[in-house]
């Protein structure tokens, strides 16, 4: 995987169009058609959301570190880097399909969006790794 | 009443918003007073109109299910009025389209 974007931003939820703006400008040299591109922006935003909610618990200048990455083949991995408090993994949770639940949806979007999600606890907090399969047919 | 960009009116028993452009994580407070104000005045005939919403994440849809859950043990309903494509799209990723009466 080669790195193709890094983008460092403080935890406040008004940077987070950063996010997406930038992650819409990396993909817009990929050919990836209109849908993928609304879902990733979606996934990299919630992912952004729940490091300032959970891991920053509310917005302030603790920093969150944004890279993408890509085989340039068929692969485009999305990774998130915080140094808050380091989450249990185990609580991490999708929704609950069978009930009416406000709890997890960010969680369960991630993950219905994306092809293979991780997480795990690194030096200084939690990183978050997100991969989509894209066509093989690109620009870049 | 006005709640930032939200409006929200009592007509006939009726609760209705109307929400501005986005239904996101920083507009969440706002929106849980609106309700809150329904919920004060025992409406749980709800009708929120979205035509105005072009941007929404996981929070603004938690809000809906949180109080169409409440209003529902009370033999409520809270209806979407006018959703527009993003906020569907949206709804169907996270499985909870088929939840909410639909209004178009």
């Amino acid at each position: 995987m080669k790195l193709i974007f890094k983008l460092c931003i403080p935890g406040y939820y008004e940077y987070i169009q950063i996010i997406k703006n930038s992650t819409e400008k990396v993909l817009e040299t990929f050919k990836i058609n209109e849908e993928e591109l609304y879902t990733t922006k979606l996934a990299v935003a919630e992912a952004a959301i729940n490091i300032i909610k959970h891991s920053y618990k509310g917005e302030g200048d603790n920093l969150i570190e944004y890279s993408i990455y890509s085989n340039y083949k068929d692969e485009i991995r999305f990774i998130f880097e915080d140094n808050g408090d380091k989450i249990d993994l185990k609580n991490i949770k999708s929704r609950d399909l069978d009930k009416l639940d406000d709890h997890g949806l960010g969680v369960y979007l991630i993950k219905s969006i994306m092809d293979k999600v991780e997480y795990k606890h690194v030096e200084k907090g939690t990183k978050l790794s997100m991969t989509k399969k894209i066509g093989v047919d690109f620009d870049a | 009443m006005l709640n930032g960009d939200i409006e929200v009116k009592i007509d006939n028993d009726r609760g209705i918003i109307v929400l501005g452009s986005t239904l996101s994580t920083k507009d969440t407070r706002d929106v849980r007073r609106t309700f809150e104000y329904l919920e004060q005045n025992n409406i749980t005939d709800i009708y929120v109109n979205m035509s105005n919403v072009y941007q929404v994440d996981s929070s603004g849809v938690g809000i809906l299910v949180m109080y169409l859950k409440r209003v529902k043990e009370q033999s409520g309903n809270l209806r979407l009025m006018f959703p527009r494509e993003e906020v569907k799209r949206i709804l169907r990723l996270v499985n909870l389209y088929s939840y909410f009466e639909i209004i178009e």
